[in-house]
């Protein structure tokens, strides 16, 4: 696996350092992991870069995993030192998707994980085979499932059929390509494929963070992105 | 329209207009005077939208708030203190500025069936006041002046519109307020025309009713003349008062009567996704 292009832009551009996207990869072990900080939680950056970094060499997403990253987060936090608003917020949690794919030993076949919005599209020879965890840009008006600092909102993790929902399997070899994408770029991308219209393809050719960024301006000034972090990683195989 | 995403660089605005007449001396049904419960309905509105607004640097600025109390001694900022010095505040300024900050005990439950209990920090912004009559027209003609004023400023042309939230028993003592309020909707920024919600208290024990659709059903003339001076709810914010499950129809209007308003706050969508919080 090689990762072809990776970029993130922040919601405002004024606003660089809060930009709440991360992700990580490693090409050596064949992983990569994207986060999407909700921008409504209290530390939302802090919550998904643990993620990602937790994840990173990571297959299992069970109570104990998520409650050594949340005693990370926790140690970044004092509550008695916050003021009357921040604990309050504290109190209300962080949220972040999660979008994690690795390698089987082979490298013939990709496993993708999947909670929240941020989403994989699968493509052979520059078409666009399936998507993950949606499938049509519509799905991005629900309200998604977050994994969040508090635990009782991760309940849905205890579903029997949560492994069969939230993971997909892909083979993969030389004509593939991956898109990782937040939520933004991603309802954009599907309504693209939608259409027919060609320029979801210009996401296979970027090469560089200042093409991207021109076309996520002109994509939310044209009305059809929204305007969020948004960010991208393009692998190959 | 009614599309623009409120951000730092693209605040919003919400302005509550406050019935401070004698009549609001008089009590709701559950027995607390009409004055505490608008009391209580903005301090907690307050501190919806500000807890909304804060994360772990700070909070940032996504609304201007302001607050303006009208009663037969005048319209008037209705903040104290530091921030009576201008009617629009960036919501950063109210966190900073309450009178005072009580200690709650708040129960939440503790994801094995049982609840724990636990204290919170309630800031406090207004204390109930009611004297003299209701000029309700002079309220909104003063609210349209506050508010046109800030959809002039350069910096928030194309801002979602700013929001009213009236609260009132009614009864104007200065002529009937209904053709002003459809001059104050007129009202606009680029992404629309000024929204104006109407929280209407009654003595008359009567069910709560929240965001009707018509004014068939509501109880009196001072609720149907507050249902017609409400805007009609954009498709954008029934969507979001949908997914939060408000009862409500593609032709609500911003009207509550005897209700608790903490859910208009909730209307706005200020992050990058709902969350489930709750």
């Amino acid at each position: 696996m090689k990762v072809q292009f990776k970029a993130k832009i922040p919601k405002e551009a004024k606003y660089i350092k809060d930009n709440e996207d991360s992700f990580r990869w490693s090409e050596k072990f064949g992983f990569a992991v994207l986060s999407d900080g909700a921008s409504e939680s209290f530390a939302a950056k802090v919550w998904s870069n643990l993620l990602v970094k937790k994840f990173l060499h990571t297959t299992t997403m069970d109570d104990a995993f998520l409650a050594s990253i949340h005693e990370v987060y926790e140690d970044e936090i004092n509550y008695q030192d916050l003021s009357w608003s921040k604990q309050a917020a504290y109190l209300r949690g962080s949220f972040a998707t999660i979008l994690a794919l690795w390698e089987n030993l082979e490298k013939t076949e990709v496993t993708v994980v999947a909670v929240g919005d941020s989403i994989a599209v699968l493509c052979k020879d520059n078409l666009s085979v399936d998507s993950f965890p949606y499938h049509e840009s519509e799905e991005f008006t629900q309200r998604p499932k977050l994994l969040s600092t508090i635990p009782r909102h991760n309940e849905f993790l205890h579903s029997q059929d949560f492994l069969n929902t939230h993971q997909i399997r892909w083979p993969v070899d030389t004509t593939t390509h991956i898109l990782l994408m937040t939520d933004a770029l991603g309802a954009w991308c599907l309504k693209r494929i939608e259409e027919n219209d060609p320029e979801w393809l210009s996401l296979l050719d970027l090469r560089n963070t200042p093409d991207f960024r021109k076309l996520v301006i002109k994509e939310r000034k044209s009305g059809r992105m929204k305007i969020d972090d948004t960010s991208l990683l393009v692998l190959s195989f | 329209m009614y599309t623009s995403q409120i951000t730092r660089s693209n605040p919003s605005a919400i302005l509550f207009l406050i019935d401070q007449s004698g009549s609001m001396t008089d009590h709701m049904p559950a027995g607390t005077s009409k004055a505490q419960y608008v009391a209580d309905v903005l301090n907690r509105s307050l501190y919806e939208l500000t807890v909304r607004c804060t994360r772990s640097d700070g909070v940032r600025d996504y609304f201007h708030v302001g607050v303006l109390g009208y009663n037969s001694i005048g319209i008037v900022n209705g903040f104290s203190g530091e921030l009576n010095a201008n009617l629009m505040h960036p919501i950063s300024e109210i966190e900073s500025n309450p009178l005072r900050v009580e200690e709650r005990i708040k129960k939440e439950p503790d994801g094995a069936g049982s609840y724990y209990e636990f204290k919170l920090k309630f800031p406090i912004w207004f204390e109930p006041r009611a004297e003299g009559g209701t000029p309700m027209q002079a309220a909104l003609v003063r609210a349209a002046e506050e508010i046109s004023q800030w959809c002039d400023d350069p910096n928030h042309m194309d801002s979602f519109p700013p929001t009213i939230l009236h609260i009132t028993d009614g009864e104007s003592t200065d002529g009937d307020p209904e053709e002003l309020a459809k001059q104050l909707q007129k009202l606009s920024t680029s992404d629309g025309q000024v929204l104006l919600f109407n929280l209407h208290l009654s003595s008359q024990n009567t069910d709560p009713i929240l965001y009707p659709a018509d004014e068939a059903a509501l109880p009196n003339q001072y609720s149907k003349m507050l249902f017609r001076m409400s805007s009609p709810l954009p498709k954008q914010l029934i969507t979001y008062a949908k997914d939060k499950d408000l009862a409500i129809s593609n032709e609500s209007r911003g009207f509550v009567f005897n209700a608790d308003a903490i859910s208009i706050v909730d209307f706005f969508d200020i992050g990058s996704k709902a969350i489930q919080v709750g």
